[in-house]
């Protein structure tokens, strides 16, 4: 008799699939390895361990050499900025989803399609034109630019997020609690609001990360004044490739892997990927 | 009914004709937002058709001389060529990488896990993703002391500044992106359909060539529009891996734009990167349409 068949890819695939992952993962295992080096350079495998640069590191919070703002401030300025655009984009997010899902109206296929248009635009291009138009508003404030640049960036996603919310919890008890009496307004915060807040709660987490991450539109529109963490540490690589940086970037992968983690707790890493 | 109407106090008539405006001032934050990126774009575009020189710099004018350059300066399209070399091996190899493990993610009893490890990359940062591959490739980096210890080279190999790294950078930006589409369509693929082919007397590699994957085109095609955009529009790999000596567009363009200053060169040079780049993300959008059991 004919063995049952097992779909489960067969040897080759997995030993294929297992060097894939490998690729996947060595560049963070390499950094978290490296910042644990005693050595004096990012050679790789470290001759011996310690935590050397991480005391190296705690020095360079207030001040660091070469560079005018010190790790603190950038960090601080990177953490302000994806707030306010954790926020700003949640709030427009909620409003347009709630308006393009849960009514329908005449062209509403088209405006979805306006609000994916920063998708479309390869980030440099974003970064440039932001950059030409915001050199003739010089009364922007410098954090100002890198928010307004954000939030152009996660305001598609928080849509998707809290849209696909809206569509899986439907307008009945809404239209329930309005029947009863509430005013629209009341309807939505007291009934919708709580129904979605995963959704919000995810959107909101994916546009700070995006932020917070967010290299080259910043690239092109920080200053001085308001230089993210990211622009730190691309201008500390350019003049030293020293062990602290792998302690930095230690840090911000443990950053990402929490708020994976948190984002699989919200709404699940599976549905997650299903709209990206 | 009439318990609405008299609670809210208004006519159900007028309110009828009026509901649409408070419905439509919901959008206008978010469509404020993203019209300040058109308003952008708008000014790069104007600005793609003036002219420029060094020593009096841009003028207003209705000139196509900058998309000409494209065709004419040798500069620009060796830059457009890299650009597309380095996107096709890219995606290419990335499909070699990621198709297995799109079918893998769709079979396994352990999504989870293999979800996990494809999306952390994916929401790293940028600057830490490249770092890595620096430390990596570094002359004094793994990658070289593997080779120097296999006998493969006797000296190590320059990889930094070179197209090699900038690849090997773009392929781990862009792998999550090519293996989640597959994944979508080969998961909605019933398995039966394959165990009916083996049932029927064809070998595994048979079923796989004949049945699943002519029905995972559609995934194959939108994973391979999705990467090959990011490729095109990819900016970190060549500025840090690339040490700015691999000339891709993007690189052009911030040239142009931060070091010569000659914005309209680097705003045409913008508009044709855009105009690539949401032609194949178009065509992105239309293979996910496509694909089985979507609406």
């Amino acid at each position: 008799m004919r063995q049952r068949y097992r779909d489960d890819g067969g040897t080759l695939l997995r030993i294929w699939c297992g060097l894939v992952f490998a690729f996947l993962v060595a560049p963070i295992a390499i950094i978290v390895l490296t910042s644990f080096t005693g050595g004096e350079t990012v050679a790789f495998p470290p001759a011996e361990y310690s935590l050397r640069w991480y005391e190296k590191v705690l020095g360079h919070i207030v001040d660091a050499p070469g560079l005018k703002p010190g790790l603190a401030t950038a960090f601080l300025l990177s953490l302000r900025v994806g707030l306010a655009v954790a926020l700003g984009a949640s709030v427009a997010g909620v409003l347009a989803a709630y308006g393009l899902y849960r009514f329908r109206f005449r062209g509403m296929a088209l405006v979805r399609q306006y609000f994916m248009i920063p998708l479309m635009f390869p980030q440099i291009v974003t970064g440039i034109a932001l950059l030409v138009w915001f050199s003739h508003l010089r009364w922007l404030a410098p954090i100002a630019r890198l928010i307004i640049g954000h939030m152009i960036l996660t305001l598609p996603y928080v849509i998707l997020t809290v849209g696909a919310s809206l569509e899986a919890t439907g307008g009945d008890l809404e239209e329930a609690a309005v029947g009863l009496g509430a005013s629209r307004p009341r309807a939505f915060l007291s009934v919708t609001l709580p129904l979605i807040r995963q959704g919000v709660g995810a959107g909101a987490i994916f546009a700070f990360i995006i932020s917070f991450n967010a290299f080259t539109v910043s690239y092109f529109l920080y200053s001085g004044d308001a230089l993210p963490l990211p622009i730190w540490v691309f201008e500390y690589m350019a003049y030293f490739l020293d062990p602290t940086l792998a302690v930095i970037s230690t840090f911000l992968i443990a950053l990402t892997l929490a708020a994976v983690v948190a984002l699989d707790r919200l709404v699940g890493i599976r549905r997650l990927t299903a709209r990206s | 009914m009439s318990v609405t109407a008299t609670a809210i106090g208004v006519p159900a008539i007028r309110r009828r004709r009026w509901r649409w405006v408070p419905r439509l001032g919901l959008l206008v934050p978010a469509i404020a937002v993203t019209a300040s990126l058109l308003v952008a774009f708008l000014i790069i575009l104007r600005f793609s058709f003036n002219t420029w020189s060094p020593a009096t710099g841009m003028a207003s004018a209705w000139s196509v001389v900058n998309y000409v350059a494209f065709l004419t300066d040798s500069f620009h399209y060796k830059a457009l060529f890299t650009t597309l070399k380095i996107s096709i091996i890219v995606t290419t190899i990335g499909l070699c990488l990621g198709y297995p493990v799109a079918y893998l993610l769709s079979v396994s009893q352990r999504k989870h896990l293999i979800l996990f490890l494809i999306v952390l990359p994916l929401l790293m940062d940028v600057l830490v993703r490249a770092y890595g591959w620096i430390v990596l490739l570094s002359r004094s980096g793994l990658v070289n002391r593997v080779l120097i210890r296999t006998g493969v080279v006797e000296r190590p190999v320059q990889f930094l500044g070179t197209e090699t790294a900038v690849v090997l950078e773009l392929l781990h930006e862009i792998l999550p992106f090519m293996i989640l589409p597959i994944a979508a369509v080969l998961q909605r693929i019933d398995p039966a359909l394959r165990e009916a082919a083996v049932g029927l007397g064809a070998t595994r590699l048979t079923a796989f060539i004949r049945v699943t994957l002519p029905l995972s085109l559609p995934g194959l095609l939108a994973g391979t529009l999705l990467t090959f955009s990011l490729s095109m529009s990819a900016f970190v790999a060549p500025l840090v891996l690339g040490g700015g000596r691999v000339a891709m567009m993007s690189i052009l363009i911030q040239q142009q734009m931060t070091m010569l200053l000659n914005w309209p060169a680097g705003a045409a040079q913008s508009i044709v990167l855009v105009i690539l780049v949401s032609g194949l993300l178009l065509g992105y959008a239309r293979a996910l349409r496509e694909q089985p059991g979507n609406r």
